[in-house]
């Protein structure tokens, strides 16, 4: 273990076996290597339950800000700004 | 067709899912995440993740889904050197946080006396085998999904629901979220991030084509203990409530569990070594420190509005 001690002197250990950040850029089909197994999802609202099974991979994606993709009001004036569509809080 | 939104109660907190082009999708979508959250959830005696905290130091056979998130968390416990550890359960579990807040009505109810510190087991040791599937916890280590579990079941969800059909998806899980796809409107996905010490307001807007936003934050899920109050984000290495000097912590990155984790572990690395948490993955995104100081991070002005 290797640690340090926080503002009010307690301290903190942190794994030897994670003590560096290891690796950037990696991507997340480098790490999951599982099948794709999705199941059909409900063409219309009249086909009926489908199973919840999920996908079991997620697609390729860089880990960094190259995988974020602005919108185009990105740097417009304040005035001019677009409504949200949602909001990022806290989990409550 | 316009888009169309529900919301509804999942993962211990409120959902917000947007579908642009698929109205039918919306009750998919909902019953996607309950699943997840059925598999995911430590309060689910049949979880997946109930039943891998009982039987740990025993191979489980789990869901691929849990198997493909147990990758993920082994994967952000190395990166992130050990801060984002899920193994944290222990000292919340210790100090009243065995119910979610959901089934209370003032939050856990702590066992009395100060803080009882429970560093993190860690996750070296854990098996995981993908023929079974199985996951080996080692003995006597528990894990919570929790919040990268929201981030991981927002990835999930919104490439299930563009694969089947819809034209673009947002979905918010608690404050965590993804989105992908075409936006209801031409300027894209725009989301307000909350300010954490006067939730009315907002600290800042982001759009993205392409994205996810995950904030943590020591101001929320909190409760009483021994005349102190005790919040869920442990540092692992001290087994305590995190006093790192931030408040908050909103990370933008391409995944919502990535997120998620580099949120999370920024908050416990405190302002200076979490800003380098960030810069060194790549993303960014914004602090808020306990004095109500703002830093936001190199990029991010990029994605504002």
């Amino acid at each position: 273990m290797s640690g340090t001690t926080d503002r009010l002197g307690r301290s903190r250990r942190r794994p030897a076996a994670a003590s560096r950040i290891l690796v950037t850029g990696l991507t997340v089909s480098a790490t999951l290597g599982l099948l794709a197994e999705i199941d059909p999802a409900p063409a219309s609202p009249a086909s009926g339950p489908a199973s919840t099974a999920v996908a079991t991979s997620l697609p390729a994606k860089p880990l960094d800000r190259s995988a974020v993709t602005p919108g185009r009001a990105a740097g417009r004036p304040s005035d001019q700004r677009p409504q949200p569509v949602t909001r990022s809080h806290a989990s409550r | 067709m316009p888009a169309a939104e529900t919301s509804f109660q999942a993962m211990g907190g409120r959902a917000h899912l947007v579908v642009n082009g698929g109205r039918h999708l919306l009750s998919y979508g909902r019953q996607l995440v309950e699943a997840l959250e059925a598999r995911w959830s430590r309060f689910r005696p049949d979880s997946d993740v109930a039943r891998l905290n009982r039987a740990a130091g025993a191979p489980v056979r789990v869901t691929p889904e849990t198997l493909l998130i147990m990758r993920l968390v082994v994967d952000a416990w190395k990166l992130t050197a050990g801060r984002f550890d899920p193994t944290v359960v222990g000292a919340l579990e210790a100090n009243g946080y065995h119910r979610s807040f959901a089934a209370t009505a003032r939050g856990p109810a702590g066992p009395g006396g100060p803080a009882r510190p429970v560093p993190a087991s860690g996750l070296a040791g854990v098996v995981l085998d993908s023929s079974g599937p199985t996951v080996t916890l080692p003995p006597d280590v528990g894990i919570d999904l929790g919040g990268i579990g929201k981030g991981t079941a927002a990835d999930l969800v919104v490439m299930r629901l563009l694969a089947a059909g819809a034209r673009g998806v947002c979905l918010n899980l608690g404050g965590d979220l993804r989105a992908s796809g075409q936006a209801p409107e031409p300027d894209g996905w725009v989301v307000a991030i909350e300010d954490p010490f006067r939730p009315e307001q907002e600290l800042a807007r982001v759009v993205v084509a392409d994205g996810a936003v995950a904030t943590s934050s020591r101001l929320v899920r909190t409760w009483d203990l021994g005349g102190s109050t005790y919040h869920h984000l442990i540092d692992p290495a001290s087994g305590l409530p995190s006093d790192s000097g931030l408040a908050a912590v909103t990370v933008v990155a391409g995944c919502a569990w990535w997120a998620e984790v580099l949120a999370t572990a920024t908050f416990v690395a405190g302002p200076e070594e979490g800003a380098r948490l960030i810069d060194v993955h790549g993303v960014t995104g914004v602090l808020v420190d306990d004095r109500g100081g703002v830093q936001t991070l190199p990029g991010f002005d990029g994605l504002r509005v």
